[in-house]
């Protein structure tokens, strides 16, 4: 038990968490900006991007994510590209995630109601306006939630980068366990820290939701009006 | 009536859903300062009507022009809209996550970018018009349906239109925010405003009006002055008027 405090609190552990954190981050924030993008695409672009934007979803939800991960670190050499371990691992993640984001941001665009976007375009809005100020907003807030969800599962998946190379959480906890047999201690050492990130994760979603809760923003400002009170 | 300046002018439109005709050879004249209101029972067309006037959807024959120009939807894309017709809908269609100085403030703003003190100097009068500026930080959420709808007239005359649509802006309201809604129009309607309202409130219609448009199953039965219609000897538009006088 003293050697999983001692490997939890120990720079190496620290800093491949660093690793973990960083590398599920980055490649949450490019794979919602990919999603996004896919799911504007298919919300109203014109029918050949449509296509592309579906058979990319189709080609990156259809393959294992592992598959992607050693295929881009691997192929791309091939092509005369060299990149970091982390790079690659961030790029195949994202490519990933960009997939299933774009279906959850659509759900979300789906989720606003029609009279809101007629609305905007009676008051002269056009569409980027109309997307930027009024269905976006909205889309955000109903996206949260599973967006969420897919941060928390971004965070596991990283741990798949160790297979090609990166120096994470994972891998850490492993090559200390080949070095000194206690598979016990490092990876408990391990899941304790993916859970951390992961209690922490849940709390910041959380948060955010709590800002963009219009119930909870009136409150704040001190206005509790309700229809029952009017 | 006739030296008023002409508006918008809808000439002989028709418009089908797959293909039923839901819309025919409908004509409207609307000039400058007068209140146009579109009768007739749910599914006679009206609320079509209008939302071709708006250049909401596309129509298959005929065309309308505002102020000379043409303005019709395209291939199932609004016209572009500059704010110049107001559009009040039956659901308010008010912004949830804004307030309601933002909601009235947005359009002013972002599409014209006018100055952010006049643009909120103007929204607080307007809402001191609809009797709400005591609601200028609240949510649409804690805001009763006649309240919203108050919200979404002045939001929609913030862009200060020419003319505004009115589509059934009652419909969705108990009897007690009907009025305080209806007040609104009346007031509007008095100081000039141009409109078009789709209602079934037949009393507001009698006392507001200028021109009466009565319409059946998609097509226009009769229309003209107001006092004209109510006094008509047409056998639909007197059985139309009796019952919903009645009721």
């Amino acid at each position: 038990m003293s050697n999983v405090l001692e490997y939890t609190f120990s720079s190496t552990f620290l800093v491949a968490t660093w690793k973990t954190l960083l590398l599920t981050v980055i490649s949450m924030v490019l794979g919602i900006v990919g999603g996004l993008l896919l799911a504007l695409v298919k919300n109203g672009g014109p029918a050949p991007a449509r296509w592309l934007a579906d058979a990319y979803i189709w080609l990156f939800r259809g393959t294992p994510v592992l598959l992607q991960l050693i295929f881009v670190f691997n192929v791309l050499p091939l092509w005369g590209i060299t990149l970091e371990a982390f790079t690659c691992a961030v790029i195949a993640l994202a490519l990933n995630e960009a997939a299933y984001m774009a279906e959850i941001v659509r759900g979300g665009l789906m989720g606003v109601d029609r009279g809101q976007r007629t609305a905007a375009h009676m008051l002269g809005l056009n569409p980027v306006q109309t997307m930027r100020w009024v269905v976006l907003p909205q889309t955000l807030r109903l996206v949260l939630p599973p967006t969420g969800n897919q941060l928390i599962g971004m965070l596991k998946t990283s741990a798949l980068a160790s297979v090609v190379s990166v120096q994470d959480l994972l891998l850490t906890a492993q090559r200390t366990a080949s070095a000194n047999f206690d598979y016990v201690g490092t990876l408990s050492a391990a899941a304790i820290h993916y859970l951390v990130l992961t209690t922490i994760f849940t709390l910041a979603v959380r948060a955010l939701e709590r800002r963009l809760d219009v119930d909870v923003r009136a409150r704040k400002q001190g206005q509790i009006l309700t229809r029952e009170t009017l | 009536m006739t030296s008023k300046t002409l508006l918008l002018r809808a000439d002989s439109i028709s418009r089908s859903y797959h293909s039923s005709l839901v819309l025919e050879d409908f004509s409207l004249d609307v000039a400058q300062g007068e209140t146009t209101v579109l009768l007739g029972s749910s599914g006679a067309g009206k609320s079509t009507a209008l939302r071709c006037l708006a250049g909401l959807e596309p129509v298959q024959s005929g065309t309308v022009t505002f102020k000379g120009k043409p303005f019709l939807a395209k291939n199932n894309r609004p016209a572009q809209a500059s704010g110049a017709i107001g559009m009040v809908f039956q659901q308010f269609n008010l912004f949830p996550h804004l307030t309601v100085l933002e909601n009235i403030c947005l359009a002013p703003r972002r599409v014209r970018g006018q100055d952010k003190a006049a643009v909120e100097k103007r929204a607080t009068d307007l809402l001191e018009k609809v009797g709400l500026a005591a609601k200028a930080g609240a949510y649409p959420f804690q805001l009763s349906g006649g309240q919203q709808q108050r919200v979404a007239i002045a939001r929609a005359l913030a862009m200060a239109p020419e003319l505004v649509l009115f589509d059934e802006p009652t419909s969705a309201l108990d009897p007690e925010y009907t009025r305080e809604v209806l007040q609104v129009m009346r007031a509007l309607t008095a100081e000039g405003l141009t409109s078009v309202i789709v209602t079934h409130e037949i009393a507001f219609a009698r006392e507001t009006a200028d021109r009466i448009v009565y319409m059946d199953a998609g097509r226009i039965v009769e229309q003209g002055p107001a006092q004209d219609i109510f006094g008509s000897s047409h056998e639909r538009t007197r059985r139309f008027l009796d019952q919903a006088l009645a009721g």
